[in-house]
């Protein structure tokens, strides 16, 4: 016998047909889809749109965002390989040489001549004009200039020393164009001369040449995309291959990571946020399909008798699971997109990263949150399809709307049909039902109480000690130009200290004195960083250039007694502070070694001696703090391999010479905190080197995070608190419409109208205390174990369990019952007995 | 020739002492061409039977070929092709699809099947039941007397090898009952179509060729008067 067979006209018109006589049900569900698929794109959106963040941060570190390159090329392999039929775009600058001015000394600049192409590439948006054209033409970034102590001005004269191919040369330019040196951006010093100074000066210098020279002058790097950033290193090998040159490549790493999702830690979150939305949408998506599928069982039935075979019953399911979905898809993909957008700057305050945001477009997005919608509405879909398909159709047909009810033994009671107890009953008479309505309701319940807990458990006064300590602190304005080097120390001068101090209302002051030192690395601490060493991208030697410079920068602070209060407890890895053994200048504190991205560990032990290059006296290490202890007496920034390092001010000033102010820290008097927030600002503002900041400003700081984190989380929780709710309603009226007849029935036997609405109303108000059960265990239980993890993890909180926000969603709950029952009731009421009773056929 | 043969048909419900033996041991056949009336009292598994013959239900015990096929050795995904093939229904209730119109409910079977609609076939059914006029409306604005030809269209759109009806003229007056067992015997005659058709009424079932009283579960040893009491 053939089984397959094409019958879609058939079926299709079924679903179709059934669609149409549908529309409440279709309602909920394309709500419901919308929803999921909202939560779901936003999720995708804000994912997408960190990482994308990250790698063009990463892309401006690096200073491309080409795939990759090939580097010291002379003309004709440059052709060559331009021509390649695998590259799609392609840009070339020629090394030039160097400049020696005096001001570049520390800092290398290198002159070369970039193309349009390149250019673009390298995030090099000019201000004013453009690359070069002339051969005395010169462009360069207003970095440069201020070192050069040139005006920013086109045609403004531009002395430069520079060696080529080994040879001095000096000249004198003419700025072409110059743009603002992005902070992110790594590429600082580079100066651009035009093709013609390249035709003019270096036509007599062999590339091939200057290749084994290590000048490089004269050879040309090509900088190369491909169609797709996946295995950029082997389609550079196979252009090498296929041209048989053999040149040095690179291959451009922000590519090679892909951002948030290299680390699964990373994914996780958003992965659990995918499937409580998932689970959420469908919970409430299976429940209406298969109240549908239980009202419209002898419609099934009926189909069966005829010939519909299980499969083609399972199809007229899915089918309009299908198009409901269509119709939902594209509002849930929009309107979670913009949330998304929304919300993603707000996501990206969480992270320390000061990086702009980019926000992601990638057709994954979307295709992602569709496939996991769709995933959800075929999930929800299926079981109810299996269940149409599954009735026998003699019993269908026979089918009263009560059928797995009659099976149950009945309880009898001795003391006659009881309103309550009835309600109670009914309650269970359908439990597949109940579970989901109940499963849907506690889940949005126990989501919004763990996202009220942890955010209550936000402690202000935590998060303020992190940063400040006193009311006011003044520091030496952070400098752009000054990118790796740790803060300046020369703005804060003994005058100023002397003038804050003596501002009225001022109780005390308390400074830090900062100078960075350098540690020779010793066999011990070598053990710790050669295998990071080993591990790292050569590309990006952060190991290897520290043992290779042979010591490791400590930040080494000199703090004055105040801060001997804000070192807590918790604070102390081993050993332990003693404020009288600290004072008397022979002990340090010191933190772990940053070692990696989340790696850390400490070279000494409390009891070793350190001795520091630039000291003369060594000093007994007293205790070892975690790397964020005295974060706010810091510098605030790390350096690979290094550790900071704390002895008491006063030591700080008598052992270092010229010891450096890193900052000023202000305890006020209460009652006078006004005025000496108004005198420290004033006194700030007459040096334009020095910044204040208020304990005020921090916490302003505080409750803008306080509302990202609220936003987002009230947001998800009212969401599928709808979802929720959205199930309950369609559970309550369809449990009362589709009794009609039943309630007809009741009635006829004298049944009061007011008994029924009475026990419609107990049912209602029961599943709501089933509710209050579960969430006043599982939900409370949950609530504890997560939000305290959550807490736990997050720096500024102090975990407090809070049981309100299940105590207050159960009266809210009970109202919303009340009025559905009410609602549904009054619809219930219009007809009249004997029309119900006649209904039933 | 045979196109219907039941063999030992048991069908018991529940279990020991609360048992019900809703068909004990039935057989019987039924040739092609025949109209056969099948009566009894409410309760005497009647319907029980007529179900088993349909493949509607999966007996106890016993077998029911239809055309020679062993309905009950089918798969539930088989047996429902092979139903919509070669078995027509007709029920009490006329178990019309509420949302389609009458031609559709009557082409339903042969669409869900994947084959085409033999239109002529279906017209001659349609103007041998006077449903020319109605063909585009939708069950609920037809009377009784029409949504059961409509639903006889439908059992005879197929060309089955066997029409099962329950108690058609159940939902019937009389008059309309008579013009449906009138059509009936018509189509049976015209298109030499086999007919079960069951019935509590003796004097409908007077119109079959042949009628078989069930009681209590067992053929009835003879032709008598147990219809009506108990």
């Amino acid at each position: 016998m053939r089984i397959r067979n094409k019958n879609g006209q058939g079926i299709y018109r079924l679903a179709k047909r059934s669609l149409r006589t549908n529309r409440m049900r279709n309602l909920i569900i394309v709500c419901a889809v919308v929803l999921t698929t909202l939560l779901i794109t936003s999720v995708f959106t804000m994912g997408f749109s960190i990482n994308r963040s990250m790698e063009l941060s990463k892309m401006k570190t690096v200073g491309s965002d080409y795939h990759g390159g090939f580097k010291y090329l002379t003309p004709e392999e440059t052709d060559k390989i331009a021509h390649h039929p695998s590259i799609k775009e392609y840009g070339k600058f020629i090394h030039v040489g160097d400049a020696m001015n005096e001001v570049f000394r520390t800092s290398r600049m290198e002159i070369s001549q970039f193309d349009e192409n390149t250019a673009k590439h390298s995030f090099i948006h000019f201000k004013e004009g453009g690359l070069p054209d002339g051969e005395n033409e010169i462009a360069m970034n207003t970095w440069a200039l201020d070192l050069l102590g040139v005006s920013h001005q086109l045609g403004a004269k531009v002395p430069l020393e520079m060696e080529i191919n080994g040879e001095r040369m000096s000249k004198t330019f003419e700025l072409s164009g110059f743009y603002e040196a992005d902070q992110f951006v790594a590429m600082a010093g580079l100066a651009f001369v035009s093709e013609a100074f390249v035709q003019e000066n270096l036509s007599g210098i062999n590339p091939e040449q200057t290749r084994l020279t290590g000048t490089y002058t004269n050879t040309t790097d090509l900088s190369v995309m491909f169609n797709n950033s996946f295995g950029i290193e082997d389609k550079i090998k196979k252009v090498l291959a296929d041209t048989g040159i053999k040149a040095e490549y690179g291959v451009n790493w922000a590519y090679a990571s892909v951002g948030i999702f290299e680390d699964p830690m990373n994914v996780l979150p958003y992965v659990g946020l995918v499937l409580i939305i998932m689970l959420s949408g469908y919970l409430l998506i299976y429940n209406i399909f298969h109240i549908s599928v239980v009202r419209d069982i002898k419609f099934y039935g009926l189909l069966k008798t005829i010939g519909t075979t299980p499969t083609q019953l399972r199809r007229i399911i899915t089918m309009q699971a299908n198009r409901l979905f269509l119709i939902a898809l594209p509002f849930g993909l929009a309107a979670g997109y913009g949330i998304g957008v929304w919300l993603t700057p707000m996501m990206s305050t969480f992270s320390s990263m000061e990086e702009e945001t980019a926000f992601s477009v990638s057709p994954l997005i979307f295709i992602g949150a569709a496939v996991f919608s769709y995933l959800t509405v075929r999930i929800a879909a299926s079981k109810p399809g299996r269940t149409a398909a599954r009735i026998s159709p003699i019993e269908a047909v026979r089918y009263t709307g009560l059928g797995d009810v009659s099976r149950k033994k009945k309880k009898r009671s001795t003391q006659g049909a009881k309103l309550l107890r009835m309600a109670w009953a009914n309650l269970f008479r359908h439990k597949k039902k109940l579970v989901l309505m109940l499963a849907s309701l506690s889940l949005s319940l126990i989501l919004f109480s763990i996202i009220y807990t942890v955010i209550s458990s936000f402690d202000v006064n935590k998060y303020l000690s992190t940063f400040i300590s006193g009311d006011v602190v003044v520091k030496e304005m952070p400098d752009p130009s000054q990118r790796g080097s740790v803060g300046g120390t020369t703005a804060i001068t003994k005058d100023i200290i002397q003038s804050l101090a003596a501002i009225d209302g001022v109780e005390h002051l308390d400074k830090v004195y900062f100078r960075s030192e350098s540690l020779k690395i010793d066999e011990k601490i070598k053990r710790y960083l050669e295998p990071l060493a080993k591990d790292e991208d050569p590309r990006m030697p952060i190991y290897t250039s520290v043992l290779g410079s042979g010591a490791v920068w400590v930040q080494l602070h000199g703090i004055d007694p105040g801060w001997n209060d804000v070192l807590q407890k918790g604070d102390i890895l081993s050993g332990s502070f003693d404020p009288e053994k600290f004072a008397s200048g022979q002990y340090m504190l010191i933190t772990v070694a940053t070692l990696g991205e989340d790696e850390t560990a400490s070279y000494f032990r409390p009891g070793d001696r350190i001795q520091l290059e630039g000291m003369d006296k060594s000093y007994e290490v007293m205790a070892v703090l975690k790397q964020e202890a005295l974060y706010a007496a810091g510098t605030q920034s790390y350096t690979s391999g290094g550790f900071n390092a704390y002895i008491p001010g006063e030591e700080f000033a008598r052992s270092v010479a010229d010891p450096g102010i890193l900052s000023a820290t202000l305890h006020a008097d209460p009652a006078k905190l006004e005025q000496v927030l108004g005198s420290s600002q004033a006194l700030v503002d007459s040096y334009p080197d020095l910044m204040m900041k208020s304990r005020e400003d921090y916490q302003k700081e505080m409750d803008g995070f306080i509302r990202v984190f609220q936003t987002i989380g009230y947001g998800l929780s009212l969401i599928i608190a709808l979802i929720g709710i959205l199930n309950y309603i369609n559970t309550v009226i369809t449990s009362i419409i589709t009794r009609r007849n039943e309630f007809a029935i009741l009635e006829s036997v004298g049944m009061t109208r007011k008994q029924l609405k009475k026990t419609l109303i107990y049912e209602g108000l029961y599943g709501v205390v089933l509710v209050a059960l579960i969430g006043g265990t599982a939900g409370l239980y949950l609530t504890y174990v997560v939000a305290k993890t959550i807490s736990v993890n997050l720096a500024f909180t102090v975990f407090h369990m809070s049981v309100w926000p299940v105590a207050s969603a159960i009266p809210l709950l009970a109202v919303i019952s009340l009025a559905i029952t009410l609602i549904a009731y009054r619809w219930l009421s219009k007809a009249s007995i004997v029309e119900r009773l006649r209904e039933a056929e | 020739m045979s196109i219907l043969q039941i063999d030992q048909l048991k069908k018991y419900y529940g279990k020991g002492e609360s048992v019900v033996k809703a068909l004990d041991g039935i057989s019987l056949t039924v040739d092609r061409g025949e109209f056969v009336a099948i009566v009894g009292t409410s309760g005497s598994g009647k319907s029980t039977l007529l179900h088993m013959m349909g493949g509607l239900d999966r007996a106890t015990e016993g077998k029911v070929h239809v055309d020679g096929n062993d309905i009950f050795a089918m798969n539930d995904e088989h047996l429902t092709i092979f139903r919509r093939r070669s078995v027509g229904f007709v029920f009490q209730s006329y178990n019309l699809i509420p949302i389609l119109n009458a031609y559709e409910n009557i082409v339903l079977p042969i669409e869900l099947d994947g084959t085409r609609v033999d239109k002529e076939h279906v017209d001659r059914i349609i103007g041998a039941l006077g449903l020319k006029e109605k063909v585009l409306h939708l069950p609920s604005s037809l009377s009784g007397g029409q949504q059961q030809r409509v639903a006889i269209a439908r059992a005879l759109a197929t060309k089955p090898f066997i029409v099962l009806a329950d108690e058609p003229t159940g939902n019937l007056d009389s008059k309309t009952s008579q013009e449906v067992m009138i059509l009936l015997k018509q189509l049976s005659e015209k298109f030499n179509q086999t007919i079960v058709m069951i019935t509590h009424n003796e004097e409908i079932a007077q119109t079959a060729d042949r009628i078989i009283r069930i009681e209590d579960g067992r053929i009835a040893p003879r032709p008598g008067a147990g219809g009506a009491g108990r």
